[in-house]
């Protein structure tokens, strides 16, 4: 597993590579809320490296989402891919996710709501 | 073919198990695919999840017996633990409702036929077949 995080702005891109399942959510889990504990409450994931996701890697990311939406900050999913992609259809996480072909895209929506405000 | 093994309740056995469906897949003559490879996969990462968090209650000490039968047609899996058991029907409702965990209707959704019976052991049954890929 690899974890990369960028700021662009007040934005935070996640890069996870590899699973986020059971096994692997502990880590994710404690470098994601490390960010969070210093305050970042926008984060934009991109998924384009992630093979592999289970219920629980799923409950992570949805906790982390109403935790920050809390905090009027939110959780954008970005770059699914194949396998992945049909996990958040048959869950229905569109629903739940602003769901974002590319990480780009996903970060200027932050912008735009903010102009909209 | 038949393979049966066992774990103990812990999801540090999660890349064993993927890469273990891979193994099966290729000698069984590639009959899943890569699609099916991760179907296979989740549905049986969603099983042991389950008996982990549900019936042994997060304890790592409890057994999780494997079995998987590869034939012509289908694929089946089981998964059986002696936790608590719980009851499968009314935990796929619960989801429609938007309550409740994603893992049994992640399973519902995947494989051809889910069956779970209780007794001295409780038991996940779970059929894939090779042309259910898309």
């Amino acid at each position: 597993m690899r974890f990369e995080s960028e700021e662009i702005g007040d934005v935070a891109v996640l890069k996870w590579s590899g699973s986020l399942d059971a096994a692997s959510v502990p880590e994710f889990k404690k470098k994601v809320y490390e960010i969070v504990e210093k305050g970042a409450s926008k984060f934009v994931l991109d998924a384009s490296q992630i093979d592999f996701v289970d219920s629980i890697g799923l409950g992570v990311i949805i906790s982390l989402l109403r935790r920050l939406r809390q905090k009027k900050g939110d959780f954008k999913v970005s770059c699914l891919q194949g396998d992945v992609k049909m996990v958040f259809d048959i869950t229905r996480l569109y629903k739940l996710f602003e769901v974002y072909e590319d990480v780009d895209d996903a970060v200027r929506s932050f912008r735009q709501r903010r102009k909209k405000k | 073919m038949c393979f049966t093994f066992s774990i103990t309740s812990r999801p540090t056995y999660i890349p064993f198990l993927r890469r273990f469906i891979s193994a099966v897949d290729r000698l069984s003559g590639r009959r899943l695919g890569k699609r099916g490879v991760f179907i296979v996969s989740l549905a049986l990462v969603e099983a042991v999840n389950n008996a982990i968090v549900h019936a042994y209650k997060g304890r790592s000490d409890g057994w999780i017996d494997i079995s998987i039968k590869v034939g012509f047609k289908h694929l089946l899996i089981g998964v059986a633990e002696t936790g608590a058991g719980f009851c499968l029907k009314g935990r796929i409702r619960r989801f429609s409702k938007g309550k409740g965990g994603r893992g049994l209707p992640i399973i519902r959704a995947l494989m051809r036929d889910v069956e779970y019976r209780t007794g001295k052991k409780n038991q996940l049954i779970m059929r894939y077949c090779y042309d259910d890929k898309e």
